[in-house]
């Protein structure tokens, strides 16, 4: 995996464990319920789709066009789903964290 | 669609369910229907004539409410749709494939969760706070696209 293409900022790191949490639901609302949540901040869903969209031109999630719903005016869910590069990017993030904390306990960083 | 069906919903919640000479939402439903059938003929699909009954569902839980809190008949939700205006605003920084996520999730969101719970003025004010919200990513990576193309065209250049 290209590493300048896989590094993940925060915000994806955090759409990218959402779909990951959500499986197969994954579409606009439940990510944006999900994010807003775990977050504890009102996303909107257009910093979601930027996000996702930016994923998905890295090849780090694949999204596929559900059936148009009633609810959302006749307009179809767009479902995503992490890449098997979306998953070995998001491990990398996960060990790089673990590294860097190793060793300190968040009494030891709190001033 | 939109101007006949705005129509429909307006001069419905204007009245008292039941009274007025008001025809209840199975007669409702079909007249919503008709009014799509009649302005698109043959190109109106399934999804068009169902939005419109759902739109008309939507009118009878907002008159309900109204009912159960003693209210007169929700003057309040003669407050026009947002929809077409935040469409036509979002359409200028969006894809096509993207417009249809994000107008879509705001709606599935503003009509399940935010109408019944809200009611529909504060659930209108929510709405436009969304599109606002959603318009400043859209536009940052709108901008970054356009300057991306434009750097890419210099290079190419003579």
């Amino acid at each position: 995996v290209d590493r300048s293409r896989s590094s993940l900022g925060e915000f994806e790191q955090a759409v990218l464990i959402a779909l990951v949490r959500l499986r197969d639901k994954a579409y606009g609302v439940p990510i944006r319920k999900e994010l807003s949540l775990r977050l504890s901040r009102d996303v909107s869903v257009g910093a979601v789709y930027t996000t996702l969209d930016r994923l998905e031109e890295k090849g780090l999630v694949k999204s596929r066009v559900g059936e148009p719903t009633v609810e959302r005016g006749g307009r179809a869910k767009r479902y995503f789903e992490i890449t098997g590069a979306g998953q070995i990017a998001l491990d990398a993030a996960r060990r790089i964290q673990q590294t860097l904390w190793r060793g300190l306990r968040p009494r030891e960083v709190s001033p | 669609m939109t101007k006949e069906y705005l129509h429909v919903e307006v001069k419905h919640l204007t009245r008292k369910p039941g009274i007025d000479g008001n025809p209840g939402p199975d007669s409702l439903e079909k007249r919503a229907e008709a009014n799509v059938r009649r302005y698109l003929g043959e190109k109106a699909n399934r999804y068009m004539v169902e939005r419109a009954r759902a739109n008309v569902d939507i009118v009878f839980r907002l008159n309900s409410r109204s009912e159960k809190d003693g209210l007169a008949a929700a003057p309040q939700s003669l407050v026009p749709s947002p929809r077409p205006h935040a469409e036509w605003l979002l359409a200028w920084f969006l894809r096509k494939a993207q417009r249809d996520g994000v107008l879509g999730d705001i709606e599935e969101e503003f009509v399940t969760d935010k109408l019944p719970t809200l009611g529909r003025r504060s659930a209108v004010l929510w709405y436009w706070g969304m599109v606002i919200k959603s318009l400043w990513p859209c536009i940052w990576a709108f901008l970054r696209r356009a300057l991306g193309i434009a750097l890419l065209v210099k290079k190419l250049g003579p």
